[in-house]
């Protein structure tokens, strides 16, 4: 979406770890200790691509591979402010009824959109309906 | 009015006084229980995101990284 519309949307990330997975919460926490030294979206993106075989290690292995200061790494995952961040998260999650991951928010509104074909046709209508100006995409190259 | 009344009246206030206190204190305890902690590190004042500041939509995301 981000590449569709790369002046219109902005893309914001909340945490939902779901209980029923033992490493969701440690990995938002390792995400957000690696935000802190500006690596956030690339740790996010190898969470992701290692979903299935994440444990402490995991985190420790995909930190170094993106060269953060290990030292600082291990602080910062035990840090209570990082965990209270998450919690954040949880509960404004808790208030807007999320149940499951992942789910959408538009504008503040919570979208059906399961596919990207739908999401790209809702967000042309939010901006149609926001009025901020003609559609810019890339062309359909994204 | 004898001194035992004196006497009396005066336990009565302290036991008050002690009540309030007890009471206050108690009540304070329980609202700190229920405040959800600042956070206070500017780095984690915001949640992370990509796209312009002013992009007139916003696509707010919760997800699960396992």
């Amino acid at each position: 979406m981000l590449e569709k519309f790369p002046l219109q949307v902005k893309l914001v990330f909340k945490n939902y770890p779901l209980r029923q997975h033992a490493f969701a919460k440690k990995a938002a926490v390792a995400a957000f200790a690696a935000r802190r030294q500006g690596k956030f979206w690339e740790y996010h993106d190898l969470l992701f691509e290692n979903g299935d075989s994440l444990s402490e290690q995991k985190f420790r292995d995909i930190a170094r591979e993106l060269g953060l200061d290990m030292e600082r790494f291990e602080k910062d995952i035990n840090d209570l402010k990082i965990v209270a961040r998450i919690n954040q998260d949880i509960r404004l999650a808790a208030y807007m009824g999320v149940r499951s991951t992942p789910t959408v928010f538009i504008n503040g509104h919570v979208s059906k959109a399961r596919t990207l074909e739908a999401l790209e046709a809702a967000v042309r209508k939010e901006l149609q309906r926001t009025r901020k100006g003609p559609v810019v995409t890339d062309g359909g190259k994204g | 009015m004898n001194r035992s009344h004196t006497i009396t009246i005066l336990s009565f206030i302290f036991v008050f006084v002690l009540g309030s206190f007890a009471a206050n204190l108690a009540s304070a305890q329980w609202k700190a229980q229920k405040t959800p902690p600042s956070v206070q590190d500017k780095d984690l004042s915001v949640s992370p995101s990509r796209g312009p500041a002013d992009a007139p939509v916003v696509i707010g995301v919760f997800s699960c990284f396992q």
